[in-house]
């Protein structure tokens, strides 16, 4: 069965090859009809667009409904959405040729005949040229390769900016001749629109169908696309995606709480991300699952396409190497490939982890973070400025404290080009602003702001002793980016909201939630001084499901559950901030909040403020005897699972122990994501783009419209190699 | 649970009876002297016993195997298990204990003792492709 699907691919691959063939031999005699002022082959040419129509109408409705008896693998996919760009593009070029022979053959019907000015045969030679390596790549099977034959294009359009003041000299020169050259005006943009780079060159909705066929039945697969092509009112120069990672609708309403406080029941002051004009609820749910990882959504903004968990950048394919699923460029790639943008990716978490990796790099696995260290030293996607933990990436085995399982020394092979390494906050403060930086603070996740800033702990600290504050390190990142004149993108994240969630540390996770508001605050400011060219969202990638019950205090002697205040009995958290630094000045008030967890593992009930962090509970292997029968043979073997239990660590002394059953899988020890929808926040040019409900990978589109970016183009050479 | 309790008995039989009588007391504290993110710096204390025997106190991480070649010795008990959950990660203080005769399970949720020799330096295990830099060969391990 297998057999006849690899058929029709190969017949419809047939038949593109014919179509290419007729293509070539259309344009030779364009140009014929251009240079040898053969007006029946122009009118030839204009009159034969619809028969090259109905041709590659024909092979799209070729049915690419086929029967496998497997899923269709990776190059099964590549190769049908790659026919699929393929037959679009050559739609545009014949479509393009037949307007070409339309305005030859009107210069030609005119008397007398105006020649083509000098420079236009170079131009239509370099054009054909062009489109005869695009062509060899098509018929190759390598349409990434052709998408990268961008520097060709380049030649074309200097010969466009070149001809074209010409062109305009001789309507001076030659009044009685303006309608011919007017018509080679038309000729030189039709030439240079032929040569660009296009793969979904026309707006609307397209669908690739998939019908596979296993022991089980029938099953079908659509992927539906919509090609947009807008763009804002008013551009931005810049963007700025904040990602509060996990930052649910709840998670802010902690921080502006504890950060601002109320009075009668009002806020004193909104966060700053609450003041940005505007917003939408924006749904996360990945292609394979309604509850998703910060791989997977990150890469939906990052790419906007949705992908699976632990996935970015990728299609998942059914193979079990993780670095050969079909690729998506992303956002990075994108705007410095068009534009020569830079590109910056700031985070608390280690700077290789889901969310910052998912701007960058392509893997199915995001647990290959050595692998992704290594993958940002390639150019076409490098960023410009790297900050967070997690050097254990990038240093060679032989070091202790790496997690390389080679001895590629990644911090060095920065150093070598030109980038600045900074370890220190006071590092980071010093580093020169007129390079790329590399500022690695910690080996591991960078300490959250009540450890880092507030306790100190030197046991939880261990020896990271100066690691700076999102606050500084937005500051420096903006500093070096916008130095840019083509504009930058940067992704600053709130990594540690998440993780606190994780392990339901809701003190840790709001002082992180409020340092992340600080950090929002710093760009807002910096944007409005520099005249509102930047455009910034601020966002979660998923939620979890933690919820405000009420408040907490134990002021009448009750304790636990019982000394939970709902209703009228939930007076307001005593929280104080005498500094007005905007940070509570003590995360354990008399009053506090009642924050309970939709989602959770096996845990002991705990209301305080857990000066150590400590996590809900520890993770256990289960080993049992399992029995089975063989025949008339009975075995006995030893079956291991990952499971988990409450961790004792955390009862608070002198409160009731109150087990909570786990409501969640035993095999994950921490409060998992939940599924709810998140809140997006956005201001500046091209904000007003986010309002409603929105799909999370409609906020890809919304940055490259702010921008004005045009994904068809291709304007800075790149190459693959690595250095 | 008494085949996991024979069989820790066993080791410890086995092993107690070669085992060499003084053993210098090592703690999670006493492993490094320079933590930068460029890397880490095994305290004089490490470096000075590398090849002698010592005894360090804390948790076995969960493995998932059911025979246990080699473990991860933690400070504090897992919270996140490393080898089941791609979103996890190992601590930076761990110290991997090899065994020369593979048990079946250990307690992982109470403290254990392991006594051997200290050994320094980047080793790659062949089978599972785990990277260490710091372990003890162990001659004994008691809860």
């Amino acid at each position: 069965m297998r057999d006849a699907y690899v058929k029709t691919l190969v017949e419809i691959q047939d038949d593109v090859r014919v179509l290419i063939g007729n293509l070539e031999k259309t344009l030779e005699e364009t140009k014929t009809a251009l240079f040898t002022q053969n007006l029946d082959k122009a009118r030839m040419v204009r009159d034969g667009d619809d028969k090259f129509d109905e041709e590659i109408r024909s092979i799209m409705r070729k049915d690419l409904t086929v029967q496998v008896l497997q899923s269709p693998v990776a190059s099964d996919w590549r190769s049908l959405m790659g026919t699929f760009r393929v037959l679009s593009e050559l739609e545009r070029i014949a479509d393009h040729c037949s307007d070409m022979a339309l305005y030859i053959a009107r210069i030609l019907e005119r008397d007398p005949v105006v020649k083509p000015p000098e420079g236009f045969k170079e131009m239509y030679e370099d054009m054909q040229a062009l489109l005869e390596e695009i062509f060899r790549c098509y018929l190759e099977g390598d349409d990434e390769k052709a998408r990268y034959i961008g520097d060709k294009d380049d030649i074309v359009d200097a010969d466009f900016e070149r001809l074209l003041p010409k062109l305009t000299d001789e309507i001076k020169n030659d009044p009685d001749d303006v309608a011919s050259y007017v018509d080679y005006v038309l000729l030189l943009k039709y030439m240079e629109r032929t040569a660009d780079q296009v793969t979904f060159p026309k707006t609307g909705a397209y669908e690739v169908k998939v019908t596979a066929q296993d022991g089980t039945g029938k099953g079908v697969s659509a992927a539906g696309y919509t090609v947009v092509s807008e763009k804002a009112p008013k551009r931005a120069k810049n963007v700025i995606l904040f990602v509060g990672d996990g930052m649910s609708l709840q998670a802010r309403e902690i921080a502006r709480i504890l950060s601002k406080g109320m009075t009668n029941g009002k806020y004193n002051d909104l966060l700053a991300m609450e003041k940005l004009e505007h917003n939408a609820v924006i749904t996360t749910s990945g292609y394979d699952s309604l509850v998703t990882d910060s791989a997977n959504s990150a890469s939906a903004y990052a790419t906007g396409h949705k992908s699976v968990v632990n996935a970015m950048g990728v299609y998942e394919d059914s193979t079990k190497d993780p670095f050969d699923d079909p690729k998506v460029e992303n956002i990075s790639e994108i705007l410095k490939r068009t534009r020569g943008m830079s590109v910056g990716v700031i985070t608390q978490a280690e700077s290789t982890d889901a969310t910052p990796a998912a701007m960058i790099g392509h893997t199915r696995r995001r647990a290959n973070q050595d692998w992704l260290a290594s993958s940002y030293l390639d150019q076409y996607h490098r960023p410009d400025v790297i900050m967070g933990g997690g050097s254990a990436r990038y240093l060679p085995k032989s070091v202790p404290g790496s997690k390389r399982k080679d001895n590629e020394n990644v911090i060095q092979e920065f150093k070598d080009m030109g980038y600045t390494f900074v370890g220190t906050a006071k590092e980071m403060k010093a580093a020169p602003s007129d390079k790329p930086l590399l500022g690695l603070f910690h080996t591991g996740t960078m300490n959250v702001y009540i450890d880092r800033e507030m306790l100190k702990d030197p046991q939880v600290l261990k020896g990271f002793t100066d690691q700076p504050n999102l606050m500084d390190m937005t500051q420096k990142s903006l500093d070096i980016l916008s130095k840019n004149p083509n504009g930058f993108f940067a992704m600053i994240e709130g990594a540690s909201i998440d993780k606190q969630l994780h392990v339901m540390d809701w003190q840790r996770a709001a002082y992180d939630t409020i340092e992340f508001d600080k950090a929002i605050q710093y760009a807002e400011d910096w944007n409005k001084k520099r005249g509102n060219d930047t455009l910034i969202i601020v966002l979660a990638d998923h939620a979890h499901g933690v919820s405000i019950s009420g408040t907490y205090h134990e002021r009448d002697g009750k304790k636990g559950t019982e000394a939970v205040r709902v209703y009228q009995n939930s007076v307001f958290p005593t929280f104080k901030d005498e500094d007005h630094d905007g940070f509570p000045d003590n995360p354990d008030p008399d009053v506090t909040l009642a924050v309970q967890y939709a989602n959770h593992p096996e845990y002991y009930e705990n209301y305080h403020f857990m000066k150590k962090p400590t996590p809900p509970a520890l993770s256990v292997t289960e080993t049992k005897q399992e029995q089975s029968a063989i025949g008339d043979k009975v075995e006995f073997h030893q079956v291991t699972k990952a499971s988990s239990k409450a961790n004792p660590a955390r009862i608070h002394p002198g409160d009731p122990a109150e087990l909570m059953p786990a409501n969640t899988p035993k095999d994950d020890p921490q409060e998992c994501h939940s599924a709810d929808d998140i809140l997006l926040n956005a201001g500046g040019p091209g904000s007003e783009y986010f309002k409603g409900t929105m799909d999370n990978t409609e906020v890809f589109f919304g940055m490259l419209r702010a921008l004005g970016i045009d994904g068809n183009k291709t304007k800075v050479h790149l190459t693959q190699a690595k250095k | 649970m008494v085949w996991l309790k024979r069989g820790l008995l066993a080791l410890a039989l086995t092993l107690s009876l070669a085992l060499p009588a003084a053993a210098e007391s090592l703690s999670f504290g006493e492993l490094y002297s320079g933590y930068s993110s460029e890397g880490l710096t095994f305290s004089d204390k490490v470096q000075n016993l590398a090849g002698s025997t010592v005894t360090m106190t804390g948790y076995m991480a969960p493995p998932l195997t059911p025979t246990i070649r080699f473990f991860v010795l933690t400070e504090v008990p897992m919270s996140v298990c490393p080898f089941c959950s791609t979103d996890a990660d190992w601590p930076d203080n761990i110290v991997v204990v090899k065994l020369s005769d593979p048990v079946t399970a250990l307690p992982y949720d109470t403290p254990i003792t392991v006594t051997g020799t200290l050994e320094t330096g980047s080793e790659t295990d062949g089978e599972t492709g785990f990277v260490s830099q710091l372990r003890i060969v162990a001659d004994s391990i008691d809860e």
